[in-house]
């Protein structure tokens, strides 16, 4: 996936936000149909499950210049697959607790639970994390020599 | 540990029936290292050595080894404490079977780090070296040199808190301390953690700018058992690019380390073999302490365990 070819350069920054098919992704559709105001420079991925986030796509969505990066779930209990986001709760936990170490601000970093009927949840989560994000202003990314 | 090595040598003569071969250890290029070395017959055995230059972990040397020879066959293999946690974590990930190994544990009191003796003289013209009243004392073609054992023995050594191994079927005793000086563990760690993430993000560009990506640290890993499904091999799906720039290295890096959180059981394999000297299994042992202390685990210890990312609780609060 190349995200560094960006559809809003004005803006300034691009957050990739993962989101479950069954909740978060229907939340959002929800926001969205119901006309909530939602910022442009989010890009959403759907996926079939918290449960199926590889740490490594959050890692890689940073590596290829993502400035944040969400991932949203079912609420623990509430995953269609039974059990996949208490899974995935521990190994984004692993996963926020590492980022800083690698020097990737963790504030750039979050998880979080929205079930499909939560737009106005959805809508104040990914309003508050563009802003933090805008605050904190462009990733530094690794110098690529080609 | 002259001693233990002679009565290492009986040992293995008399489990060399039992087994397809033995993994053990005989002098490497010089005699301040050590090589893996394969028992097959009773003259072999006259080849073995054990003393305190013996820092390969022999773990790495047996794993799948249950299709390379048969599953029926046995191997016999000599454990330090610290490979014996390798080998405790690959027998609870099924990837070793208990009643194929015959574990030989050997005692360790701490071992010389080939790294740290190239910094101070070089190893290649020492005829003699050995462990004498706290110092290593060397033989060179100038004449007798001795060093203090603080500087050469390896850094993992001196906070070691599994010197005797865990799971044996035949323990040699012998000394368990070289009596230095203990550091408190993984302080580097901790004092790299004060600084800024911007900091530590310039610290790992450097360090990654080095990395040729020869692989070395990947194959050296005992945990590290893909092979052919390796992510770092593929190109499809595209994870990293043959480059080898700090934004790929970056990629590697962080591919190893999310496949090894949790498991990782801190024998520094990957530091020691680094041709450039990548600090790497700083970023091993971050992953282990966050483990530790969100999951209260440490990888490597008992063969029941599961490891904390393959489970969960359904109440834990974060």
């Amino acid at each position: 996936m190349d995200i560094s070819n960006t559809l809003d350069q004005k803006n300034g920054i691009k957050i990739v936000a993962f989101l479950c098919n069954w909740c978060s992704y229907g939340g959002a559709d929800a926001a969205g149909t119901a006309r909530l105001k939602q910022p442009p420079q989010v890009r959403i991925i759907r996926i079939p499950c918290s449960g199926w986030i590889n740490p490594l796509y959050p890692l890689k969505a940073f590596n290829e210049g993502a400035d944040g990066v969400l991932i949203s779930g079912c609420h623990p209990g509430d995953c269609h697959y039974a059990e996949g986001n208490y899974y995935a709760r521990r190994r984004l936990e692993v996963l926020g607790h590492f980022l800083p170490f690698m020097g990737i601000d963790p504030q750039r970093f979050r998880y979080s639970w929205i079930s499909a009927t939560e737009a106005q949840e959805w809508q104040a989560l990914i309003t508050e994390f563009t802003e933090k994000i805008r605050e904190l202003g462009p990733i530094k990314k690794h110098v690529e020599v080609s | 540990m002259k001693e233990v090595e002679s009565r290492l040598k009986e040992e293995v003569k008399k489990i060399l029936d039992e087994v397809a071969y033995v993994v053990g250890y005989q002098e490497g290029l010089t005699p301040l290292s050590a090589r893996p070395l394969f028992i097959r017959n009773p003259k072999e055995v006259d080849r073995l050595v054990y003393n305190d230059f013996c820092a390969p972990n022999l773990a790495n040397y047996v794993k799948k080894s249950d299709q390379k020879i048969g599953i029926d066959q046995k191997v016999g293999l000599i454990v330090k404490g610290c490979d014996c946690r390798s080998v405790v974590q690959l027998l609870q990930e099924g990837i070793l079977k208990r009643e194929n190994l015959i574990l030989i544990g050997v005692p360790c009191r701490g071992m010389i780090s080939f790294k740290k003796i190239e910094k101070l003289f070089d190893p290649l013209e020492t005829y003699l070296a050995e462990v004498r009243d706290k110092k290593l004392k060397v033989h060179l073609a100038q004449g007798e040199e001795s060093y203090h054992l603080e500087d050469v023995v390896f850094e993992k050594c001196l906070w070691c808190e599994t010197r005797e191994p865990l799971v044996v079927d035949i323990m040699i005793q012998g000394p368990l301390s070289l009596e230095l000086e203990q550091k408190e563990k993984d302080f580097d760690i901790v004092e790299l953690e004060q600084k800024e993430p911007a900091e530590l993000f310039d610290f790992w560009t450097a360090q990654f700018e080095k990395c040729i990506r020869c692989y070395a640290c990947r194959n050296a890993c005992p945990l590290c058992y893909c092979q052919d499904n390796c992510l770092a091999d593929t190109r499809q799906p595209h994870w990293l690019g043959q480059q080898t720039d700090a934004l790929n290295n970056f990629m590697y890096h962080m591919i190893r380390a999310m496949h090894v959180v949790g498991r990782c059981t801190g024998c520094q394999e990957c530091e020691r073999v680094c041709p450039v000297d990548i600090p790497i299994s700083k970023i091993f042992r971050k992953t282990s302490m966050i483990t530790q202390q969100l999951f209260d685990y440490i990888p490597g210890m008992k063969v029941e365990d599961v490891p904390p990312l393959l489970t969960f609780k359904k109440d834990e609060k974060f």
